[in-house]
């Protein structure tokens, strides 16, 4: 029989395995950390999401490198000189050879790929103004042709190309792949790359790339922007942020353990305990899911911290102790404690939602591994007597509500009170891009590629969607008549470049038609046979330079993207039922409202769940008593958010989650405490210090998802922690 | 394209000639020395024979007008065997069919490098030559008598359509021009009867008593 007081080996076996495991599955695999915002939607979402979730990758690639100088010889050159000096991970999505591959497949497909204007030739039966046009083509001293006039001569491939909607930006020339363009009397060279793949899937490496590109572009004054450069500024400032404020942390932390524990040996111990544990979740994390998103990175591997409350509450308790066993009663609460943690991220799992079960997996098992760790190894690596500063400092904390009768009522009467505000006042913010506020170069830079590009008033996004690839670019050729009748400009759609196969092959005969008709005149040689369509996948297999483009295509469901500016003009796409405006960061935020309703509500059933275990281990007057301070701490977070006017976001429902299981374990403890002992209370007061110095200072970084969660648990678990002693005594013995 | 296009209208007065001279090997330094060579008269008109042969050997001969207008634009009209015309001006980049009627149209008042094309028609300015010498290499030869300039021009980057451009002058008039194209073939112009006129200077219109 497992003795878990002990520390018996199979228990130590459990632990090791675990660890080499985990060890094991992160050197095989690494550790693959998403960023993109898009990998948050559940991967069961709409037609509109996942005809999205490819543009959206795409876009998560691409940076734009923005130079700015005084002529146009000036900043090509400038443009020139930097492409030639570019990290490994980054190429140019339109350079010269990127552009002649996706030349040479367009002009196999010249007979069929028709402009506008000569597709409406051409049905007019106006033969004779193609002939001509063919004759000034061949006898100009400089045709303006794209191909070979033997192989082309009436410059149907090359009107495709110039004459294209999509190749023809407004205040946009290319010259040499970079994009050359004048705005407030200044040029603008505009060079887009596109990241590799592995590099984009890996956060350092994501940084490192970057910040060879940033020194890069800081010796000619460019500017750069695009999705990868929010990430990375992002990421850097929030790991400046929490270096300097882990340095604070730790020296907190030491300078507690010192005070109290005279040495720091136990602190070396708690760390060695959170980094196993942390790695061991890491290793489930990435068994299970296969890779991680950044931001339950962020708050699963916070959350292990909640393990180093039992340790402090072992270390305390042993003090004095020479048998090193875990006393029955401390372990019992302990894994109350933890059940009750574990209870509350588990309900994660139940949402179905990719992000909080992967939370949910790094969190569940990094406090069972730290369980585990502590069960197997304490017992038998602190046989050994640790002084204790006894501080009666703890037992003042409190001292007063201890002592009132009608204790247990006062954590209620203020959640009531609380809760009431909050209902009153209390205003929510789901909308993800409050939570990030890059820095003014940054935006500058957004903002002056977004007027080169015609897009300063934002994008509509447009999902067509069909029964048949081939329907969906029926139906986009269907539109491109309405907006243009609606008057609407410089839109984005991939059958500008890859009409329908019914339009090819109607253009096929057309040409066919027109070719035997001037045979003598124009000598063109065309197949007998229809050679097939060209497909939009067949396109991006050839050029890397339209990635962005093709990643509109999603076979039935494809994005069209047209400038914000023409948004009211799009009205008269009302009654069309095939396409629908998406609002993309609407979309998320709809979801992100769902995740934080499903949470509280969540919370709420744990709450009840664990009212219920509660009563089931000590009695319901016991569990009032334990769960009151928890209901308040979590109260005042809602609370004082309320009183503020700061909307709620998210993050401070996932913090709620940390409270409930922290301030569980400072009550459990404080009700187990009899009026002799001093032990409970400074194990809780030292609990409650390491937590805030781990999580409270995150209430001081500039990052708004960790900024939110600090300052939630700073509130919530200070008022719980106050409100322990209310619950002094309330476990009979 | 339209470098291509800057590059072969803006070097302008005209001459006749008879076959290909060697490509010149002497790289140009000196642009101020290079601009004495051609004419700067506000208004030239000429005739032009071009032959060009297509890479598949199909020979196309035709006959026409060239107009030079300083400030305003040029014309190249086609009248043998067909009639069509392209006009450069500031503004536009216009090539017309028999009937008069525009068949492409590129403007180059809003695009960056097209501004140059206008701006290049009103003075050949050395910091023109400087922007061609980023995409050519700028070779010349002259004569003993110092009345002829061959002038050479072959492109730096592979991808060119263009592959190489020669240029006679003979008394401040260009004589020929070869190009060789990777879509087009080999070009061959021959200019004629060359004309050009003069601004008459304001003291002219003063009645002398």
């Amino acid at each position: 029989m497992i003795k878990l007081n002990q520390g018996g080996v199979v228990l130590r076996v459990v632990a090791g395995i675990l660890l080499l495991g985990a060890v094991l599955v992160l050197s095989l695999r690494g550790v693959r950390v998403q960023t993109n915002l898009y990998d948050l939607l559940p991967s069961g979402g709409g037609d509109a999401v996942r005809s999205l979730e490819r543009m959206a990758e795409a876009g998560s690639r691409q940076v734009n490198v923005l130079l700015k100088g005084e002529s146009e010889e000036v900043v090509l050159d400038s443009a020139l000189a930097l492409c030639e000096k570019l990290p490994p991970a980054l190429s140019r999505m339109t350079d010269d050879k990127a552009l002649a591959r996706m030349s040479a497949v367009l002009q196999a497909y010249r007979f069929q790929l028709l402009s506008a204007r000569h597709r409406e030739l051409l049905r007019q039966g106006n033969t004779e103004a193609l002939r001509d046009e063919a004759l000034t083509n061949l006898y100009s001293f400089v045709p303006l042709a794209l191909y070979p006039v033997d192989d082309d001569p009436y410059g149907f491939a090359t009107s495709f190309l110039l004459e294209s909607p999509l190749l023809n930006k407004k205040n946009l020339e290319l010259h040499q792949g970079i994009m050359l363009g004048r705005l407030d009397d200044s040029w603008y060279a505009c060079i887009p790359l596109m990241i590799a793949e592995e590099t984009a899937a890996s956060l350092s490496l994501l940084q490192q790339e970057m910040s060879q590109l940033a020194e890069l572009c800081g010796q000619t004054g460019a500017l750069l922007c695009g999705a990868p450069v929010h990430t990375w500024k992002a990421s850097s400032s929030s790991q400046r942020a929490m270096g300097g404020l882990s340095v604070v942390s730790v020296l907190l932390v030491v300078a507690l353990f010192l005070g109290v524990f005279v040495s720091l040996r136990g602190m070396f111990i708690m760390v060695l305990t959170l980094a196993a544990s942390g790695v061991i979740s890491l290793g489930i994390a990435m068994l299970l899911h296969g890779n991680v998103h950044i931001l339950a990175l962020v708050f699963g591997c916070s959350l292990v911290g909640i393990s180093s409350d039992y340790m402090v509450h072992y270390l305390v308790a042993h003090h004095e102790d020479t048998d090193a066993r875990i006393a029955l009663p401390l372990l019992r609460a302990l894994l109350l404690g933890m059940l009750t943690s574990v209870l509350g991220y588990s309900t994660f799992y139940l949402t179905g939602v990719g992000l909080l079960a992967q939370i949910a997996t790094v969190s569940v098992s990094g406090l069972l591994s730290a369980m585990l760790l502590i069960v197997a190894f304490y017992p038998r690596v602190y046989a050994r007597h640790l002084p204790v500063r006894l501080t009666s400092g703890a037992l003042l904390v409190g001292a007063c509500i201890s002592r009132w009768r009608f204790r247990m009522l006062l954590p209620w009467l203020l959640a009531g009170v609380m809760l009431g505000l909050s209902f009153w006042k209390l205003a929510v913010c789901d909308d993800l891009r409050g939570f990030y506020r890059p820095d003014a170069e940054l935006m500058e830079a957004e903002k002056q590629f977004a007027r080169l590009t015609g897009m300063e008033q934002g994008v509509v996004t447009l999902v067509v969607s069909g029964e048949s690839a081939e329907e969906n670019l029926q139906r986009q050729e269907m539109l491109a008549h309405m907006l243009e009748q609606a008057g609407v400009e410089n839109y984005t759609s991939v059958a500008s470049l890859v009409p329908s196969a019914r339009r090819q092959r109607e253009n096929f005969e057309m040409v066919r038609e027109l070719v035997a008709a001037h045979a003598d005149e124009v000598p063109l040689r065309v197949p007998d046979e229809w050679p097939g369509a060209l497909l939009p996948d067949e396109l991006l297999k050839a050029s890397s330079s339209l990635s962005s483009l093709i990643a509109l295509w999603n076979g039935n469901h494809s994005v069209v993207l047209v400038p914000g500016k023409y948004r009211a003009r799009l009205a008269v796409l009302d009654s069309v039922p095939w396409v629908a405006a998406v609002d993309r960061f609407a979309e998320l935020k709809n979801e992100i409202g769902k995740w934080r309703e499903q949470l509280m509500l969540l919370l709420g059933v744990v709450g009840v769940v664990v009212l219920a275990l509660l009563s089931y281990c000590y009695g319901f007057r016991a569990a009032l008593g334990i769960c009151g301070p928890v209901l308040a701490g979590i109260s005042c977070v809602f609370g004082v958010l309320a009183a503020f006017g700061v909307p709620l976001t998210l993050f401070h429902v996932l913090a709620c989650y940390l409270i409930l299981g922290l301030g569980c374990d400072y009550a459990i403890f404080r009700a187990s405490q009899q009026d002799s002992q001093t032990l409970p209370a400074l194990a809780v007061g030292i609990s409650f210090l390491t937590s805030w110095a781990m999580f409270g200072v995150l209430a001081f970084t500039s990052f708004s998802v960790t900024c939110d969660m600090g300052l939630a648990v700073s509130i919530g678990l200070t008022v719980a922690y106050v409100l322990s002693p209310a619950a002094r005594g309330a476990i009979k013995h | 394209m339209k470098k291509f296009v800057i590059c072969l209208l803006s070097l302008f007065p005209l001459l006749l000639a008879q076959g290909m001279p060697e490509f010149p090997e002497n790289r140009v330094n000196d642009y101020e020395s290079l601009r004495a060579w051609f004419d700067d008269a506000p208004h030239t008109l000429a005739e032009f024979e071009m032959t060009r042969t297509t890479p598949s050997g199909r020979k196309l001969k035709s006959r026409g007008t060239f107009e030079f207008r300083r400030g305003v634009g040029m014309m190249w009209r086609t009248e043998f065997p067909v009639r069509n015309a392209m006009v450069i001006s500031s503004e536009w980049l216009t090539n017309y069919d028999a009937r008069g009627r525009v068949i492409r149209q590129l403007s180059v008042s809003g695009a960056p490098s097209s501004r140059f094309t206008g701006a290049f028609m009103q003075e050949l300015k050395p910091e023109y030559i400087r922007q061609m010498e980023r995409s050519f290499t700028m070779t010349s030869r002259s004569n003993a008598q110092a009345d002829t300039l061959v002038l050479g021009l072959k492109s730096k980057h592979e991808a060119s359509d263009l592959r190489w451009l020669l240029l006679v002058v003979k008394n401040r008039t260009l004589e020929q021009v070869f190009y060789e194209s990777a879509r087009q073939g080999r070009t061959h112009v021959i200019f004629r009867n060359v004309r050009h006129s003069q601004m008459i200077p304001e003291q002219g219109f003063k009645l002398i008593p």
